[in-house]
C-alpha cells in the first residue's frame, strides 16, 4: 500500500471522527441550552438550540445515512442488471437456440432451413428494435397467436381452450412466453401429435395448463444442460411472482401448470 | 345395446370428411347410412333409426340444428353427437341446446371418436375440451335477474369436472384425479349438459352473441 493512500485513509478517518465529535458537541450544547431555556431568556435561545441539535444530528448520522442509501442504490442496480441478463438469456434460449436446434434437424432440407433462419431473423430484429408485443392485445388473442406459431414451427396440433379474457401486461407476456416454452417442450420431447392448452382467467390470477399424452419423463433425471424447463419456465414465472409446476408420469404424459397473479 | 355395435349415421356435406370419419370408426361401429344435407339427413335418419347420428354443425339447408329439430320430436331415442371443425361458440351451444349429447372436433383421434360414439349411444354426455371451455365461459359470473339455481348455476364439483375436461382429461383420468367413480363423473357431465340445454340464463345467449364479435 502506498504512502499516499495511507495518508488519504488517515485523513478520511480523522474527518469522520471530527464530524462525529463536532456533531455530538452541537447536540449536547443544543440540548443543554434547551434545558436551561425556561429560565426566561426566551424563544431565540430555544430556536438556536433546535438548530444546533439538527446540525449535530446531520453531522453524526449524515455520512451513515448517505452510505446506506448509496449501498441500496448499488444493490438495486445490480439486481436489475441480473434480472435483465436472465431475461435476455431466457429469450435467446426460446428463440435463437430453439431455431438452431431445428435447423440442425432439418439440415437436409435447404428450404426449411432458409424459412427457419428468415423467421428467426425477423423475430430477433423485432425484439431488438421493436420491443415486445403491443400491450393492448388481449390475452386470448396473444395465446392463440403463440399457439399458431408453435403449430407452424413444430409439426404438432395445439388445441387451445380459453375461459375468460383480459388485457395483456408485462406479467402476462411472461406467462404467454412460458406457455410457449411448455408447448414447444411437449412438441419436441413427448412424441405426442397433439397438445392441449387450457387457460382460465380469474379475477386474481391466470392459470395455464399444457398437457400432452406423450412419453412422459421422470423430472428428477432431466440433465442440467437442458435449460428449457428450469430457465425458461420456472425462473421466468418466479421472476414475475408466478409459479410453475410440472407433473409427468413416464408412459402417460406430462402436464405443466402455470399460475400468474394479476 | 352395449353388447352389439352401435348403429351410426353420418351427416356431413364434405365427402372427404365422411370417408375419413368412416375410416376412423373402422369396424368398432356399424355405419348404417350417410347424408350430405339437411333434407337427405332427416329422411335417412327417420328411415333407418340409428343409435347415434354424427352430425356436422355446418350443413347446407339450415345446419345441424335443423336436423336435430326435425328428428328429435318424432324419434327421441336417436342420439346426436355434434362433430365440427368450426369452433364458433354460438353454433356449438345452439346444437347442444337443440338436443345433441355432446360435441367433438374433427381433430379427434379414431379411438377417441369411437369412445365418444359408444358413450353417446349409452346416453352419456361427451365434452371435448373446447365444449367444456365454452360451458365454463357461459356459466361464469352470477346470472343476472331472477335465477333458478337448479339450472342457472354450476356446482363446485361440476365446475371442477369441466375444468379437467377442458384440460384434456378423460372421464377415467378425472375419476382417478378427484377420487370419485367414473359413474359419478358421468353423472356430473350429464347434469352440466342438462343445464346447458334447459337454462334460460340470459347470459348464455348474450355471451354467445358477444363471441360473434371476436
Amino acid at each position: 500500500m502506498s504512502q499516499a493512500t495511507d495518508s488519504r485513509i488517515l485523513a478520511g478517518v480523522a474527518l469522520g471522527l471530527s464530524q462525529v465529535v463536532v456533531g455530538a458537541l452541537l447536540v449536547a450544547a443544543g440540548v443543554g441550552m434547551w434545558l436551561s431555556a425556561d429560565d426566561g431568556v426566551g424563544t431565540r435561545r430555544a430556536l438556536v438550540a433546535a438548530a444546533a441539535v439538527c446540525a449535530g444530528l446531520a453531522l453524526v448520522a449524515g455520512p451513515w445515512w448517505w452510505r446506506l442509501s448509496h449501498d441500496l442504490a448499488t444493490e438495486r442496480r445490480e439486481r436489475i442488471r441480473v434480472q435483465e441478463r436472465d431475461e435476455v438469456a431466457a429469450h435467446i434460449h426460446d428463440s435463437v437456440l430453439q431455431t438452431l436446434t431445428l435447423i440442425q434437424r432439418n439440415c437436409a432440407d435447404p428450404k426449411a432451413v432458409a424459412t427457419l433462419a428468415r423467421q428467426q431473423e425477423r423475430e430477433l430484429r423485432t425484439w431488438i428494435y421493436g420491443g415486445e408485443a403491443p400491450p393492448e392485445e388481449s390475452l386470448a388473442a396473444a395465446l392463440q397467436r403463440m399457439s399458431d406459431e408453435v403449430e407452424d414451427l413444430h409439426v404438432v396440433k395445439v388445441e387451445t381452450v380459453t375461459v375468460g379474457d383480459c388485457p395483456v401486461d408485462q406479467r402476462l407476456i411472461a406467462l404467454v412466453q412460458s406457455s410457449r416454452e411448455a408447448l414447444a417442450n411437449a412438441a419436441r420431447h413427448s412424441g405426442a401429435t397433439s397438445v392441449d392448452a387450457y387457460v382460465e382467467v380469474e379475477p386474481d390470477r391466470v392459470t395455464v395448463y399444457v398437457r400432452d399424452r406423450g412419453c412422459g419423463f421422470d423430472p428428477d433425471t432431466v440433465p442440467r444442460d437442458r435449460r428449457g424447463i428450469s430457465e425458461s419456465i420456472m425462473r421466468r414465472m418466479n421472476r414475475y411472482g408466478g409459479k410453475a409446476a410440472i407433473r409427468s408420469t413416464p408412459g402417460e404424459g406430462t402436464e405443466v401448470e402455470l399460475v400468474m397473479p394479476r | 345395446m352395449s353388447v352389439s355395435k352401435p348403429r351410426v349415421f353420418l351427416v356431413d356435406d364434405h365427402r372427404l370428411v365422411l370417408t375419413g370419419v368412416r375410416a376412423e370408426l373402422g369396424d368398432a361401429v356399424e355405419v348404417v347410412g350417410e347424408a350430405a344435407d339437411v333434407d337427405e339427413a332427416v329422411r335417412g335418419i327417420q328411415e333407418v333409426v340409428p343409435d347415434v347420428v354424427l352430425l356436422d354443425v355446418h350443413l347446407p339447408g339450415g345446419g345441424g340444428q335443423a336436423v336435430l329439430e326435425a328428428v328429435s320430436r318424432s324419434h327421441p331415442q336417436v342420439r346426436f353427437l355434434a362433430l365440427s371443425v368450426s369452433d364458433a361458440a354460438e353454433d356449438v351451444i345452439a346444437v347442444i341446446r337443440a338436443g345433441a349429447r355432446g360435441y367433438v372436433t374433427k381433430t379427434i383421434s379414431g379411438p377417441e371418436l369411437v369412445d365418444a360414439v359408444v358413450r353417446v349411444a349409452e346416453g352419456d354426455a361427451v365434452f371435448s375440451p373446447r365444449l367444456a371451455g365454452f360451458v365454463l365461459d357461459a356459466f361464469a359470473g352470477d346470472a343476472p335477474g331472477p335465477t333458478d339455481p337448479e339450472l342457472d348455476q354450476l356446482t363446485a364439483r361440476e365446475r371442477e369436472v369441466l375444468r379437467h375436461l377442458a384440460r384434456g382429461y378423460s372421464y377415467k383420468e378425472i375419476a382417478r384425479q378427484l377420487s370419485i367413480s367414473i359413474k359419478t363423473v358421468e353423472t356430473h357431465a350429464s347434469a352440466v349438459l342438462r343445464k346447458l340445454q334447459l337454462s334460460s340464463r340470459h347470459q348464455l345467449t348474450r355471451w354467445a352473441s358477444d363471441r360473434r364479435l371476436v
